[in-house]
């Protein structure tokens, strides 16, 4: 019967320069091959490299940004006089529900996940992520899964219940348009994705750091990352079986949250902020991590405190687990509850003043040089200071019972989110663009995105601390005339104000933009090391080659690439830091001792596809489980696929053929 | 590449500044930072130390981090030596904000139980409902020396009398709203299938706004209440007319006509105490069988109060409300007690202060005044109960008819 | 044309189909959806399959490459263990019996047959592939692996749960507690002994991880051939009113079951039925002051405790009125013994005034007293 070849002997690997290149078996089981295109679109849908992913998860999230954008001016424009109707009450709650999905699932952790993809294999000195194809899987299901969402828009109206997504009012009886159908599935599917990058970048941490770098010599933003990731993997099956719990009680008629069946909506609520509230730090350490980055490197000093940091940022993800129900102190838990999350919220106070501090003294005896990442940065200090301290004033429950679910908690987050997590990732863009793209963002346009955002955030979220304080209370589609006051601190003065900052927010993002195109159009090349950096990452070339570095560089210290570059000579004045080679000169080091084999994974087609069939299943849930069985079907042949594809891409297939090469590619399997 | 400092530093001040100026303006009648009751006032006086302390600490790190920008910027001065920090201020730097934070700690948890206390003399049952309030009073009940022996329903506007601790037992009938009267407590959730209790005391006479706060569907915005507070006698007097017997409008005039539509249209759902058919029996709402969270305001006292669907719309004209939010508490129930008719003369035969076309746009087309699930076509999923008042389709002279028969309601 | 491998699967797949419509044009009820989704699915699975066959060439590579099959040694078929007859014929046997005893056997039996019949097929023909044994069950790994996975996975899951409800279930609620404590703190220390010895043999742990399982799925087994403890079907909150209005007696209570009720701190009044046979309320707002009516809101959802302090059993039943004519609406407790309480919730849609009858809460038994409802 059948007969197949088989390699009778398999040649090892040998080191060295001019060894011959791996024999494989050819595609083992016929008519699978691995994509090989380099270049046009094939290169980036089917790519497994992890800059390529990590650049579209960033383009993506940036989209979805302007979308969620949209919508918070829309809402703004609603607001921006009493009784308005830009929007009608119903637009107006699924678009307040859509701005926070989008903005926390579609843009904040996705960016992230971004930075994350394409730095954090740099920063360890390895040449890609752990699993390659996880990796791709993980975007693509992520943009399945935040299109799927957003389709609702124009198949019967987006979710209308708020990101929190309360029972009772989730259930269909109050909710009967598939709306938030299309939010539950669509948040699976993002969860999935997330769930399987987080343990990707574990995994990549924990295995895959080059020779000497212990783990606390690892740079913080990896650290914060790896945080990050810890807490995704155990706060995303919290929400998972939530949003189980919700569809099973939305499709197939269970009775999770139906009071007259006996259960308690309550139940819901401890759900949602079990993991809602580790999703706080989800959202904002990622930016912790990448001022952390910033700072240092413009300040020319360590950060401040390494360890400190590093501690206090996984005391955060622990103590982060204790206070979901500070978002319950109204809910009626009862006096014993309330005072102990009202005790361990204050509690978490403490790791996050730590981290302020260490920034600060970053600072000091420093020699700054504020280029915009550095400003960005410097706002993200001031900016979250205020909003931990205005979380503070809440932390106090009984503050917090006249406090909450008003304008002034809205305050309070956008501080944080955008003051804090937005504003990080806008230094991270200043930073690391010339290390993606090879050319440097302007930084005169870049100061204008500063300082438009920075007053932007302060006129928009500045104002509604006064609005809460003044009884003026969130998701309202209007707020009357009648309780607008005369004085000073009338509503409708500052909700103008509020609206008036948000479109300075919008010009600053457009200015961003521009710089963009900008930048790809006008500028020069960027130096090899524009900014004087100080981690691995920058120890190769901008943008980097495929495999990341010519040769696996072995690490001695934190900040590893500075102190290569810089060594402490004695002069007459004592111990100088003096700069004792280019970053030129590490990097010929570097390349002298390239490595001859380089092994990185082939692009698959299979991650795509078994993406593919997950929105096809949930759009089956929501309409006809027939359509179900096409997704199944499309997610069992991108396994088999994936399972099949052979490990490595075919000498023939290259064109011309690659066999022989000194440079071919080889794959683990993904 | 030069920040200004000054400009970092006038931000914060403003921000802060803010925060306390909030706390003089008297300005907005939902003013959390001007309490008017014991409740709110020890809240109060937890919140705006924290106010200040924070305030205090931002003004310290933002100063901190506005020197350093100026005194660090690079002048050209040498790369600074690389190290990596100092444990001993750290560990300063750690304890520092946690035995701040331990201050602030210990009155909160002390508050959190001093505010829960339950026992009363005076309950009154607060229900939720998409999108209106309906509170009973509690029979056996003794508010403020006045004795309670016959239930009372109203809605929206919770009377009280002044200077009384009243405990309210809030629930809701089908989703998770907030009760919330920011100037005499802190808010709680109605939750359907618990009951959660909420003291409330008002020193003095006047009329407190608030809003539901949790979000509670499509008409969330348009939830509102307030609460009412009058002295001793002046509550005395409203109960006595809360509790009158029910007196039909006199033969021949419009609103005896208005009773007939009254009943025919609008009694399946809205109740009025007291009234019967033209057969002599008593005239029972079902609103079970046509709402889906089973009740409809009750409407035996309507003109008492100065606003309707879910206190969004007034029943009064602007001038009106003005002036009677504006009266000393000494004036103030006098004036309240009176209901649309305040500020009427004596003799007036029409009320000076009725403000009818809230009404009538009301019973013309309630859906589209305020949002509600309505659309017969889209009422599946509760059976065909609607969620708020649909359009009834009342003639002009219907509405004429049910709007004089509503202004005996007093 | 087709290649033999793919015809089978193409057949199956046909198979399916028709049996899908001929399922769906014959099947009304709850069942035929989903019957006709998974007959679907086989439809679509078995194509699936044929279509991999029919590409590879049932991986016969000498249709693909010239000369192939002269340069590659001649297919051995090697004979090796397998244990998929032994099970088909399980499986058979268990069809059998299944169809004239239990009809979970039956079912069990026909996961079997299928299980064994896809595995052997697979088994068979990867056996073949090559002369290669490690080769051959490359092959077969490759393409059974995606399957076995999630599949064992599930089960191994299933069986795990399945495990701890047994035990659960067994044990009544205050060994439980002991039980299940001295169990995480074992799985805690083994986990803390793994992690702080780094050295300790795979092997260690995969043999600690087995015996722990099977001892679990043993205990579940035995757990579950002993049966649960015995619960009773009386309902906490039943609403037949014949019961209702019947004295509790002790024999309807399930003494292992925990009475305690989750909605402790929100009851609207807390009913006791003293020593000397008198029922009070305390209503939420007055604990100090006993009260013979509770005021509760009209279609609203309320809960009351009911404390039983007298020396027999005893149930608190609420009357809930009849209106319009219908029947009476009527909801109790189970028997509360001496000393334990329980929970009743109602909503009540219609004030007093449109009731027939009473709306009460009282303790069958128990004449003269009644605690008065009052829904303004």
């Amino acid at each position: 019967m059948a007969i197949i070849e088989r390699p009778s002997v398999i040649p090892a690997a040998v080191g060295g320069a001019g060894a011959t290149a791996l024999a494989t078996p050819s595609s083992s089981l016929g008519v699978f091959r691995r994509p090989v295109a380099a270049t046009g679109w094939r290169s980036w849908v089917f790519t497994v490299d992890h800059k390529k992913i990590g650049i579209m998860y960033g383009v993506v999230s940036l989209f979805f940004f302007i979308v969620g954008g949209c919508e918070a001016l829309l809402i703004r424009l609603q607001l921006a006089a009493p009784d308005n109707k830009v929007l009608g009450a119903g637009l107006y709650n699924e678009m307040f529900t859509m701005h926070a999905t989008t903005m926390v699932f579609l843009f904040v952790m996705p960016m992230a996940a971004a930075f994350a993809n394409y730095f954090l294999p740099l920063q360890v000195g390895a040449r890609d992520v752990a699993f390659p194809r996880l990796n791709a899987l993980s975007f693509w299901m992520f943009l399945f899964g935040g299109i799927f969402l957003n389709t609702s828009w124009f198949l019967g109206g987006a979710a209308d219940g708020g990101w929190f997504m309360y029972s009772p009012n989730s259930s269909r009886l109050f909710s009967p348009s598939h709306g938030i159908d299309f939010w539950v599935l669509g948040l699976q599917i993002i969860g999935i994705a997330s769930l399987v990058s987080s343990i990707n970048l574990i995994v990549t941490v924990l295995n895959m750091r080059a020779p000497g770098m212990k783990l606390m010599n690892m740079p913080v933003f990896t650290w914060m990352v790896l945080v990050v990731q810890f807490l995704l993997l155990f706060a995303l099956p919290v929400i998972t079986v939530a949003l189980f719990l919700l569809s099973f009680q939305r499709n197939f008629g269970a009775a999770f949250f139906d009071v007259d069946k006996g259960a308690d909506p309550l139940l819901w609520q401890h759900l949602f902020w079990i993991f809602g509230h580790p999703e706080v730090y989800i959202i904002i350490l990622p930016s912790f991590g990448i001022i952390s980055e910033v700072l240092p490197t413009f300040a020319r000093k360590p950060l401040f405190g390494y360890k400190f940091v590093v501690f206090s940022g996984a005391a955060i993800g622990f103590v982060g687990w204790g206070v979901w129900a500070h978002h319950m102190f109204a809910s009626g838990l009862g006096p014993v509850s309330v005072a102990v999350f009202s005790v361990a919220t204050m509690l978490i106070a403490i790791p996050t003043g730590v981290k302020i501090c260490n920034w600060t003294l970053t600072l000091w005896g420093g020699k700054l040089w504020f280029t915009t990442a550095m400003m960005f940065a410097i706002g993200v200090i001031v900016l979250f200071t205020i909003g931990g301290l205005s979380g503070v004033t809440h932390a106090v429950a009984p503050a917090d019972t006249q406090q909450t679910d008003t304008y002034h908690i809205v305050g309070h987050f956008h501080y944080v989110i955008v003051g804090g997590a937005v504003m990080g990732l806008f230094a991270g863009f200043y930073f690391w663009w010339p290390k993606v793209f090879g050319k440097l963002l302007n930084e005169r346009l870049g100061k204008w995105n500063f300082w438009l955002m920075f007053f932007g955030v302060n006129l928009t979220f500045g104002p509604m601390h006064i609005l809460g304080m003044q009884g003026q209370p969130r998701r309202m589609v209007v707020w009357p005339e009648k309780l607008t006051g005369e004085g000073f601190f009338n509503l409708h003065f500052w909700n103008q104000v509020a609206t008036w900052g948000s479109f300075m927010i919008a010009l600053g993002v457009l200015v961003f933009l521009i710089n963009i195109i900008h930048t790809a159009k006008k500028a020069a090349p960027a130096p090899l090391d524009p900014w004087d950096a100080r981690t691995l990452e920058w120890m190769t070339s901008s943008p980097p080659k495929a495999h990341n570095f010519d040769a696996i560089p072995t690490v001695h210290a934190l900040d590893e690439f500075f102190h290569r570059k810089y060594e402490e000579v004695d002069t007459e004045h004592g111990a100088r830091l003096v700069k004792v080679k280019s970053a030129e000169e590490v990097l010929a080091a570097e390349e002298a001792r390239a490595d001859a084999h380089i092994h990185l994974p082939s692009p698959s087609y299979w991650p795509i596809v078994l993406a593919f069939g997950l929105p096809i299943i949930a759009y089956g849930v929501i309409y006809n489980l027939l359509l179900s069985v096409v997704g199944a079907a499309i997610v069992l042949l991108g396994i088999f696929g994936w399972v099949l594809e052979p490990s490595v891409a075919d000498d023939s297939d290259y064109d011309p053929p690659a066999g022989g090469s000194e440079t071919k590619e080889l794959s683990p399997v993904g | 590449m030069f920040v200004k400092p000054f400009s970092r530093r006038r931000v914060a001040a403003v921000v802060t500044f803010g925060f306390l100026l909030a706390g003089c303006a008297k300005d907005a009648p939902q003013d959390t930072f001007d309490p008017a009751g014991p409740n709110a006032r020890e809240i109060d006086s937890l919140q705006r130390p924290v106010f200040y302390i924070a305030g205090v600490v931002g003004l310290i790190v933002l100063g901190a981090v506005a020197y350093a920008i100026w005194k660090f910027k690079d002048r050209g001065q040498d790369i600074p030596e690389q190290s990596h920090g100092n444990p001993k201020l750290e560990i300063l730097l750690t304890i520092l904000p946690a035995i701040i934070l331990a201050g602030i700690a210990v009155p909160t948890v002390s508050q959190v139980f001093s505010l829960d206390k339950k026992d009363n003399d005076c309950v009154i049952n607060v229900t939720g409902q998409q999108w209106w309030w309906e509170y009973d009073y509690v029979k056996g009940s003794t508010c403020g020396g006045v004795e309670i022996t016959e239930s009372i329903v109203t809605v929206s506007e919770l009377v009280i009398p002044a200077d009384t601790p009243v405990l309210l037992r809030i629930t809701s009938r089908d989703v998770i709203h907030s009760f919330w009267i920011p100037r005499l407590n802190g808010k709680r959730d109605a939750v359907p299938g618990r009951l959660h209790t909420l003291r409330m005391e008002a020193d003095e006479p006047g009329i407190y706004t608030g809003q539901c706060t949790e979000f509670c569907g499509l008409s969330h915005a348009r939830m509102r209440q307030a609460a009412v507070a009058l002295t001793t006698a002046d509550f005395q007097s409203w109960v006595t007319n809360q509790t009158a017997d029910y007196t039909s409008p006199e033969a021949g005039t419009t609103a005896a006509i208005g009773e007939t539509t009254f009943i025919a249209q609008c009694s399946r759902c809205h109740q009025v105490d007291g009234l019967v058919d033209g057969a002599g029996n008593p005239v029972l709402a079902e609103p079970d069988r046509f709402v889906y969270s089973g009740a409809a305001p009750n409407l035996t006292n309507l003109m008492t109060r100065t606003a309707f669907a879910g206190w969004t719309f007034d029943l009064i004209s602007d001038e009106c409300r003005d002036r009677l939010w504006n009266e000393s508490p000494e004036t103030f129930g006098a004036a309240y007690l009176q209901g649309v008719w305040m500020y009427s003369a004596a003799d007036a035969t029409a009320p000076a202060c009725f403000n009818e076309t809230n009404l009538r746009e009301w019973l013309l087309n309630a859906p589209a005044m305020k949002p509600m699930y309505t659309d017969p076509t889209k009422l599946a999923e509760t059976g065909g109960k609607t969620r708020g008042m649909p359009a009834l389709g009342l003639t002009q002279a219907q509405i004429d008819e049910i709007v004089a028969y509503l202004l005996e309601r007093k | 044309m087709f290649t033999t491998g793919s015809k089978l699967f193409f057949g199956a797949s046909a198979l399916s189909l028709v049996s899908a419509l001929l399922y769906a044009g014959t099947t009304d009820g709850p069942l035929s959806m989903p019957g006709v989704v998974g007959l679907l699915t086989a439809t679509v699975f078995f194509g699936f399959l044929g279509g991999i066959n029919y590409a590879t060439r049932d991986g016969n590579v000498s249709g693909m490459q010239a000369g192939v099959e002269h340069t590659s040694p001649a297919a051995q078929p090697p004979v090796r263990a397998s244990m998929w007859p032994l099970a088909a014929a399980v499986g058979a046997a268990g069809l059998v019996i299944g169809a004239v005893s239990r009809p979970v056997v039956f079912k069990v039996a026909v996961v079997l047959v299928l299980a064994a019949a896809i595995e052997w097929m697979v088994l068979g023909w990867s056996e073949r592939a090559s002369a290669d044994d490690d080769y051959n069950s490359g092959v077969r790994r490759r393409l059974l692996y995606p399957l076995e996975f999630p599949i064992l996975a599930a089960v191994a899951l299933g069986a795990v749960v399945y495990a701890f409800s047994r035990v659960m279930l067994r044990v009544d609620k205050d060994s439980g507690m002991a039980v299940f404590g001295a169990l995480a703190a074992m799985v805690l220390f083994a986990g803390f002994v793994f992690a702080s010895k780094r050295d300790v043999a795979k092997r260690t742990v995969t043999g600690v991880c087995a015996i722990a399982a099977v001892a679990l799925f043993g205990v579940g087994v035995a757990s579950a051939v002993q049966g649960q403890r015995t619960i009773e079907k009386h309902p906490t909150t039943g609403s037949e009113g014949a019961v209702c209005l019947e004295e509790g007696t002790a024999g309807e209570i399930d003494d292992h079951a925990s009475q305690d009720v989750s909605l402790k701190s929100s009851v609207v009044a807390n009913v006791y039925l003293q020593s000397n046979g008198v029922i009070v309320a305390y209503v939420n707002g007055f604990p100090d002051d006993p009260k013979s009516e509770i005021t509760v809101p009209r279609s609203a959802w309320v809960s009351v405790r009911f404390h039983n302090d007298a020396p027999t059993a005893h149930r608190l039943t609420a009357r809930l009125g009849s209106f319009a004519g219908a029947a009476e609406t009527v909801q109790c407790t189970t028997a509360v013994n001496p000393g334990k309480e329980a929970l009743i919730g109602f909503s009540i849609p219609k004030t007093n005034a449109a009731s027939s009858t009473p709306i009460v809460l009282m303790v069958p038994g128990l004449t003269g007293q009644e605690i008065k409802l009052v829904i303004p």
